[in-house]
């Protein structure tokens, strides 16, 4: 009766995460509706382990150009199952911060970033959850004008 | 009797495998191309940072979209003719060709040039399947949305997503080189667009400075190429990119640095980035990077 129980336990930890990863792969879908009239450019999946004790925050950057007279809107969607909320900093060619999607001091997380761009460059997208938790998201980049 | 009902269903199937066959003799099979794993341990680059010099490579959406915006009129004459794909029989070529016809149907779509997009889609198809890539590209759906013009956002990000989709899985499969060839396919495309369209002031200006920024991408485009140098076919396209740099030395870009202001507006967040670029770019200097351009892509698309 044990083994028994052991492996139905084995098996729904397996199709759970199955679950889970489906429903982040699929994640896209559900974001591209938040694109509005805005033009999608770029998506990257984003799923990232929870931040073990004494380790770096994890987190995974991007590169893309941006071009100046160009107005950018730039959001993510979280996947509901896992409990990380994603946060996108952006970085231009000189490695300055220019933006984040997390205002610190209100601990506020905001919905998307409209970014008109007046210096051209590459500019790296770093995604990474809050307090290091398990998280999946999708980050999306598209242009409005 | 029952044998004679059979009859017409054995010559269908056989009709339909004679077909098949037939389709596939037309598209011959390329060995050229399979694998990175011949580079030198000292050249190869990280997958990652092959992922990351990819994304590098500005969207063909955005110069067709600026050209759009910009009142240039649509010159189909630009786009490379469908008929070239049979021309195409090595996956080096097929890569890039795949690039080129990427961009081309993001550029008539953008112009609303949909039933005709109709050719191009079965050329991506064709030659994704010839890579063995064809699994990115929802040929049905797209075929289906191409019908309409209220459907280009849709196609755009079903096209965009397979593409990216499509290198990532490249790069995976250790197939980086093809990955770099379809990305630079798309990039010398647009900018053989962008140089070679009949623009007018005001907004010859803009382009022209879109054009000149390319200088940075270029620059990317090299040290990803270099990687591969040891194949003669990609030494040959380093050689062409030398001669652009050339005449891409020649453009200045400089930049103002400021802190950014942040000012939010109906819960969003609009960044004022007070820092700025400048190109410097004469029409003098268009024109001769036009014509490299040209060379170039006219010997990719040959």
């Amino acid at each position: 009766m044990k083994k028994y129980a052991i492996l139905l336990s084995f098996l729904s930890l397996i199709f759970l995460s199955q679950k889970t990863f489906s429903q982040c792969g699929s994640l896209l879908d559900v974001c591209h509706g938040k694109l509005d009239d805005a033009r999608f450019l770029k998506s990257w999946p984003i799923q990232l382990p929870q931040q073990s004790r004494g380790e770096p925050l994890p987190q995974v950057s991007f590169k893309m150009p941006l071009s100046s007279g160009t107005t950018y809107k730039i959001f993510a969607c979280n996947a509901e199952e896992l409990p990380g909320k994603v946060i996108i900093s952006i970085r231009n060619h000189n490695d300055d911060l220019v933006i984040t999607s997390y205002l610190v001091e209100q601990q506020r997380h905001l919905p998307m970033i409209m970014f008109p761009v007046a210096m051209s460059g590459i500019y790296t997208f770093s995604f990474y959850f809050e307090n290091g938790k398990e998280g999946c998201a999708v980050g999306v980049v598209s242009s409005v004008n | 009797m029952y044998k004679l009902k059979l009859i017409p269903v054995v010559l269908s199937v056989f009709v339909v495998l004679f077909a098949t066959s037939c389709k596939q003799a037309q598209r011959e099979e390329a060995t050229d191309l399979l694998s990175d794993a011949e580079i030198a341990a000292a050249v190869r680059l990280d997958d990652e940072v092959i992922r990351e010099m990819i994304s590098s490579v500005p969207n063909p959406v955005e110069m067709s979209s600026l050209l759009q915006r910009s009142g240039v009129v649509y010159s189909q004459e630009l786009l490379n003719p469908v008929n070239n794909i049979n021309n195409y029989n090595t996956n080096f070529k097929r890569a890039l060709n795949l690039g080129v016809y990427g961009t081309n149907l993001v550029y008539m779509n953008i112009y609303d040039r949909t039933i005709a997009t109709l050719r191009y889609l079965s050329n991506v198809r064709d030659l994704a399947a010839d890579l063995r890539v064809e699994q990115f590209f929802d040929y049905q759906t797209l075929n289906r949305l191409s019908e309409s013009a209220r459907n280009i956002d849709s196609v755009l990000f079903i096209t965009n997503t397979g593409f990216d989709d499509m290198s990532r899985y490249l790069i995976e499969q250790g197939r980086g080189n093809l990955a770099v060839l379809i990305s630079y396919g798309t990039w010398i495309e647009s900018l053989y667009i962008a140089t070679h369209v009949r623009t007018v002031p005001p907004n010859r200006d803009l382009i022209n400075t879109r054009i000149g920024e390319q200088k940075k991408v270029l620059d990317n485009i090299i040290l990803l190429m270099n990687t591969y140098r040891h194949d003669p076919n990609f030494a040959e396209l380093i050689e062409d990119l030398m001669r652009l740099k050339r005449e891409f030395d020649n453009v200045t870009i400089t930049y103002v640095y400021r802190e950014p202001t942040i000012q939010e507006i109906d819960g969003m967040v609009v960044l004022v980035d007070n820092s700025r670029s400048e190109v410097n770019i004469t029409d003098e200097l268009i024109e001769n990077i036009a014509k490299v351009v040209a060379e170039i892509r006219n010997k990719i698309i040959s």
